[in-house]
């Protein structure tokens, strides 16, 4: 019997058949059978991956127009030192591990003030609700997770924005279109944030890899059913299959957000298709 | 060399707690000393003190000399009924009964709640719970012995104390950070020196490794590789800059090939002075302000991470204290004891913000054109 599990597992062969066999099952899909929860990897995978999806996807849009925001709005004033406050408070929040921010929301919030649920997506009585209810439950249990999540990026797209403003602030085709009695808008608009886009593409594709192992955190703390509590839980529980599987799908999102990331910078500045040097 | 040797295993041995009051005392003595009797020919020392610079030192001394700064040993279970999730500020009295027979003159330790003259004290011994008469405790002064324990932090569900546990923390989490920081920094010089010394073709292709390492997750293979390799602490210190090498790699890069055709590199290489000799006395000398900024981002980055895994049940475990350990035990009780996790956090949070601030500073104060 057991003979015949190390066949099956191809266990007699050298290393390098094993390691063949290993990646044509991953070609077609095959990653094993989970020790843990006895069904294919796959299926556990599919289960838990759209929940990380939508939850960093979410965090990543409020990171980037808050920080943007943020930096735009500090830089329009007129102050001669404009933002020490801010930036002290940024290297404050940049300070704080994610876990404690976390910890630290679901004391004020859930144990003193008692406004928001401190885990899990939904509490007992989901499936009673209408529509609506439903919707307000996800959205109240969210909320904690998404601000301990989103409040690092804020400050990282902040400090990066607010470096490359300012120093287009003082470049001279700024100079003539304030001269020219272009709106204050506008300008920001139409033209200082395209030519701040190149720089924060390759920082938002950062961020996003970032995001997918602070994610793991966050997911553990509020018990969040997504891939970081399963990559999380797997290791506790040494389920290899799905540890393989998890990093895999991992390394896989950070390369493809890497040449989403240069696609869509290739399309934005067009000096980037016309090389002709080697 | 010697000296990083030695650096690590002084490191290694005072995080297993080798070293004693004793040495720690004369090794306070002897910095006092040195820093009153060098201060004229260091210009480090003789230079103004400002704020934020002196934080960092006090948390290394912090960390070198907790065994006399905590009150009690952090393991020490005292008595778990009665000392358990004390709020901070709270003293407990012990009393000792006196007994000749035995060598060192005392016996049971009895742990009380408070006693005054006059008012019955209610102690808690092994098997059951006796009421003591105040008036008869302070009469028989050479049977009964009386010590107070202050708990200035509180105590959490052992009953150990909380300050001694912060402090013996700090140790912990700063010697993984700093072993981890010089051990990155040896790995990316040695690749820096093949790379750009001796097989030159290489440099460009390990640019694009370094790269590559750079762009995956770190925490990620941090967990991934201790699972398979399971977590003491010199792999943790291992994995640890294996991680984060990269930066300071592509930094020295940098550094090097701005500086290697300057003329006094090629009249020293011209001299027939070894690669190695320049390598190591004239260009890292010369590159030093960098490497210190990166490896102080690098130590606070370190910290953090050592914290998360230790936050995820990762961590080295029950042997060694760790500020991640101690918050992630403390949420089980936050509604009733906020001391649990505040105060480890804080320390935390102020090495953290520290280490960052001086690193912002010193990368000021190098390069001025950053301003």
């Amino acid at each position: 019997m057991a003979e015949k599990v190390r066949t099956s597992f191809n266990l007699n062969e050298p290393i390098l058949v094993q390691y063949g066999s290993f990646l044509k099952n991953i070609f077609t899909g095959d990653f094993g059978i989970s020790y843990e929860y006895h069904i294919p990897v796959f299926k556990v995978i599919w289960e838990y991956l759209p929940f990380t999806f939508f939850f960093a996807l979410s965090s990543f849009i409020l990171q980037i127009t808050l920080g943007i925001k943020l930096a735009t709005f500090i830089a329009r004033k007129k102050k001669p030192n404009p933002g020490k406050i801010a930036d002290a408070l940024s290297l404050g929040i940049y300070s704080i591990p994610t876990f404690i921010i976390g910890i630290g929301l679901i004391y004020l919030f859930s144990v003193v003030l008692n406004i928001f649920p401190s885990a899990d997506l939904y509490s007992t009585g989901f499936n009673e609700k209408s529509l609506v209810g439903k919707a307000a439950e996800i959205i109240s249990h969210m909320v904690l997770p998404l601000i301990s999540l989103t409040l690092p990026g804020i400050v990282i797209f902040y400090k990066y924005s607010k470096e490359i403003i300012f120093s287009f602030r003082e470049s001279n085709f700024i100079r003539y279109l304030y001269s020219e009695g272009v709106k204050e808008k506008v300008i920001y608009s139409g033209h200082i944030i395209p030519n701040i886009l190149p720089q924060l593409i390759s920082l938002s594709v950062a961020e996003l890899s970032i995001l997918l192992s602070g994610a793991l955190i966050t997911e553990t703390l509020f018990n969040l059913p997504g891939m970081g509590r399963m990559t999380v839980t797997a290791i506790l529980q040494r389920d290899y299959p799905l540890i393989v599987a998890s990093t895999l799908v991992s390394g896989t999102m950070v390369l493809a957000c890497n040449f989403l990331g240069d696609i869509l910078r290739a399309a934005i500045d067009r000096r980037l298709t016309k090389e002709v040097y080697h | 060399m010697l000296v990083i040797i030695a650096l690590f295993i002084s490191i290694h041995k005072m995080i297993l707690g080798a070293i004693e009051n004793f040495v720690l005392l004369i090794l306070a003595v002897l910095i006092a000393a040195l820093a009153l009797l060098l201060k004229d020919k260091i210009k480090f020392l003789r230079s103004a003190v400002k704020g934020v610079y002196v934080i960092p030192f006090v948390i290394i001394m912090i960390a070198l000399f907790a065994p006399i700064l905590s009150t009690i040993k952090p393991d020490l279970i005292l008595n778990a009924g009665e000392c358990k999730l004390l709020p901070p500020l709270s003293k407990k009295i012990i009393l000792y009964k006196v007994d000749e027979n035995k060598i060192d003159g005392q016996s049971d330790k009895i742990v009380a709640d408070s006693f005054a003259v006059g008012h019955p004290v209610k102690v808690y011994t092994k098997r059951k719970s006796v009421e003591l008469d105040g008036t008869s405790l302070l009469w028989d002064e050479n049977k009964i012995k009386a010590e107070t324990i202050f708990f200035p932090l509180g105590t959490d569900e052992f009953g150990r104390d909380v300050y001694s546990r912060v402090i013996y923390g700090a140790r912990f989490s700063l010697a993984i950070g700093i072993s981890s920081a010089l051990l990155s920094f040896i790995i990316a010089a040695v690749l820096a020196y093949i790379s750009s010394f001796r097989f030159r073709f290489f440099n460009r292709a390990a640019e694009r490794i370094a790269a590559i390492f750079l762009a995956v997750p770190s925490l990620f293979v941090i967990i991934f590789s201790i699972s398979f390799f399971g977590s003491n602490v010199l792999v943790l210190i291992f994995i640890l800059a294996v991680t984060g090498w990269m930066e300071l790699f592509k930094i020295l890069n940098g550094e090097i090939k701005r500086v290697v055709n300057k003329d006094f590199i090629v009249s020293s290489y011209m001299l027939k002075i070894s690669p190695k000799k320049i390598f190591v006395k004239e260009i890292i000398p010369l590159i030093l302000p960098s490497i210190i900024v990166n490896l102080i981002f690098q130590v606070a980055n370190f910290i953090v991470v050592e914290a998360s895994l230790s936050f995820l049940g990762l961590g080295p475990g029950g042997n060694y204290i760790s500020w991640g350990g101690i918050i992630v035990s403390g949420i089980n009780y936050m509604p009733d004891a906020w001391w649990l996790i505040l105060f480890p956090s804080l320390f935390l949070f102020i090495t953290i913000l520290v280490l960052n601030r001086t690193g912002n500073k010193l990368e000021k104060y190098f390069n001025p054109l950053l301003k």
